[in-house]
């Protein structure tokens, strides 16, 4: 589903030139949950970023479905990202001033669907995580495993193929983790949906099918 | 996406206020000098109805000057300046000359319509002293005196608000007693060039009457201005003092417009300054804005938003920002022609309406547009990862 062949990832200033990803060769087929671990630094989530499209490889291939992406215009990477990825972030990253159905709904809007169609898909989203009783709250409201959960229903709530979660139990405790965990792993089991998903928590990387090491920016197992 | 634009703003309520505010009074600042604008560039435009150019005033001092001496003394005056060969042409008006800063006006009652005029009174030669535009009838001829009924001259504006399609040439009206309206002319704009429509005209005086004491010379083109140094020594030679003033008419017209313009370029400069500021304001507040605002940038791109999503929202959320504003500014300014709160033509406040909304609404695209396409370009992974 998804490769990555030989990709490298410098970052270059006028004095410096560090490398941040160096001959990645990764292949991630349908249904696996993968996960990926590393020293802080080492370039997981810039891998994450890469497999998300929303960086780009200095050298080598990402081919995902059968389709470099490469060859593909801004437009054409807004689209997909839309369409067929979803994104977990550390922080949640929801928008503080939109209730939480109303972040939930935030990917569908650029589907140009309508309001009654995205409320509707955002609250089944929001059931499956079991937040069907704080649709109209804001995330100032939630504890911060509910916020997880609503950004996982934020990701969810297109049904991408692919989801990528960079350290989704960073900021919570051991039990709000374990909730997320769960949920993850349902949405792989019961919706075949692939993750990826970086972790420092050695824990949670063993409860995906499999575990990437990076170190300076290379692949070691 | 409309919706969620309300809901932001709705949900910024306290700090989009300020805007809200700043906006509402600068339309309404701006409606109000638009309106005074537009509505002296209205009367700007109108045809003054009569020439200046090449155009010179004989103020004659008349102070020792009885009736008896005037009925000598004026003819011989403009009799002698006519055959000047400089001189086109000679005509003797009262104290109500163009931008002198004098007016007459009398009223009557005509069958139960109340009439009034400005009025100048003058001569033959008045007419052709000074072009005035005919549209109807004739001006005074030599002798004018001597018709049954008095005659008298009127613009259109007096007919159109008092005998409104009517040939009136030739018709005689209860005005100070009977007069018969002999001729029309198109407008008569002697005070200023911004004065506003006013039913105003002429009535008849021989020469040799003491109210036609002043003297309009048409000259010919090219004429130089120390050529008025012959023309007072004619005029101190018949009237025995050197008392008498020539003025360029021209010069008089410019001089007494320079207050209009002055105030016009002020409250314009004052309007332009007040756009300034609110372009600079915007441009802060978007700039602010988007700074605190690039982690849900980096998220909307993440999400599948492109840039041209990111800048159709950024410049949609102050587009309806300032439309709200703009919105409670036309409610309330639409109330002065409505309710006709100052006597002025309500297609001058509509206008002016239309032109501050158009001036704001602007302002802010112009202002919006730039930052919102820097922030589209705003890089998500750089975005998610600062937060």
């Amino acid at each position: 589903m998804i490769q990555l062949q030989n990709l490298n990832k410098v970052y270059r200033t006028s004095t410096i030139e560090t490398t941040a990803l160096n001959d990645i060769n990764l292949s991630i087929d349908k249904g696996e949950f993968l996960s990926i671990m590393g020293p802080s630094g080492c370039g997981k989530s810039t891998l994450l970023n890469i497999m998300g499209l929303l960086d780009e490889p200095s050298s080598g291939k990402l081919v995902i479905n059968g389709q470099q992406i490469s060859d593909y215009n801004s437009k054409a990477m807004a689209k997909y990202r839309n369409q067929h990825l979803g994104f977990i972030f550390q922080s949640f990253h929801l928008i503080p001033d939109l209730s939480v159905i109303d972040n939930v709904e935030l990917p569908l809007i650029y589907r140009k669907m309508s309001a009654s169609q995205r409320k509707s898909l955002a609250k089944t989203a929001l059931e499956s995580v079991g937040l069907s009783n704080r649709v109209d709250h804001y995330p100032n409201q939630l504890s911060g495993g509910q916020k997880q959960r609503v950004a996982i229903a934020r990701a969810i709530v297109g049904e991408p193929s692919i989801i990528l979660a960079d350290e989704p139990t960073g900021n919570l405790d051991s039990v709000m983790g374990n909730e997320v965990m769960e949920i993850l792993l349902r949405l792989n089991t019961e919706k075949q949906t692939t993750i990826v998903m970086v972790t420092h928590d050695e824990n949670m990387a063993n409860m995906t099918h499999r575990l990437v090491r990076l170190y300076d920016g290379s692949q070691v197992q | 996406m409309i919706r969620q634009i309300f809901v932001l703003l709705w949900n910024k309520k306290t700090s989009n206020l300020l805007l809200l505010i700043e906006i509402f009074l600068a339309f309404l600042a701006l409606f109000a000098v638009y309106s005074y604008v537009i509505k002296n560039m209205d009367n700007y435009g109108r045809v003054p109805g009569f020439s200046t150019e090449n155009r010179w005033l004989v103020l004659v001092d008349g102070r020792d000057v009885d009736s008896t001496k005037a009925s000598t003394m004026y003819p011989l005056l403009k009799k002698t300046l006519a055959s000047d060969p400089n001189v086109m042409e000679a005509g003797l008006i009262n104290s109500v000359y163009p931008f002198g800063g004098s007016w007459s006006q009398t009223g009557d009652d005509d069958a139960g319509f109340e009439i009034e005029m400005r009025y100048s009174r003058a001569d033959a030669n008045i007419g052709k002293a000074l072009d005035i535009e005919m549209v109807g009838g004739r001006w005074f001829e030599e002798g004018e005196e001597l018709q049954p009924v008095e005659s008298m001259i009127v613009n259109q504006e007096f007919i159109d608000l008092y005998y409104p399609n009517q040939n009136m040439v030739d018709s005689t009206i209860l005005f100070s007693g009977k007069k018969k309206i002999i001729g029309i002319i198109k407008d008569y704009k002697y005070r200023n060039e911004f004065e506003e429509p006013y039913s105003s005209g002429f009535f008849y005086d021989r020469p040799g009457h003491i109210y036609l004491s002043n003297l309009i010379l048409k000259m010919k083109p090219g004429t130089p201005a120390a050529y008025q140094e012959n023309i007072i020594k004619v005029v101190e030679s018949i009237t025995g003092n050197n008392r008498s003033v020539i003025q360029d008419l021209d010069e008089m017209r410019i001089e007494n417009s320079r207050g209009s313009w002055t105030a016009m370029v002020f409250l314009l400069a004052l309007c332009g300054f007040l756009c300034l500021n609110i372009a600079l304001g915007l441009f802060g507040l978007l700039w602010y804005s988007i700074q605190k605002r690039r982690s849900e940038i980096g998220l909307r791109r993440a999400l599948g938003a492109h840039s041209t999503d990111i800048t159709t929202q950024l410049v949609l959320e102050m587009v309806i920002l300032v439309s709200i504003a703009l919105f409670l500014g036309v409610v309330f300014a639409i109330q002065v022609p409505i309710l006709k709160l100052i006597p002025m033509e309500s297609d001058i406040f509509y206008r002016a309406i239309f032109w501050a909304f158009c001036s704001i609404l602007g302002i802010v695209i112009l202002c919006t547009v730039y930052p919102s396409r820097q922030a589209s370009e705003i890089h998500p992974a750089t975005a998610l990862h600062e937060d």
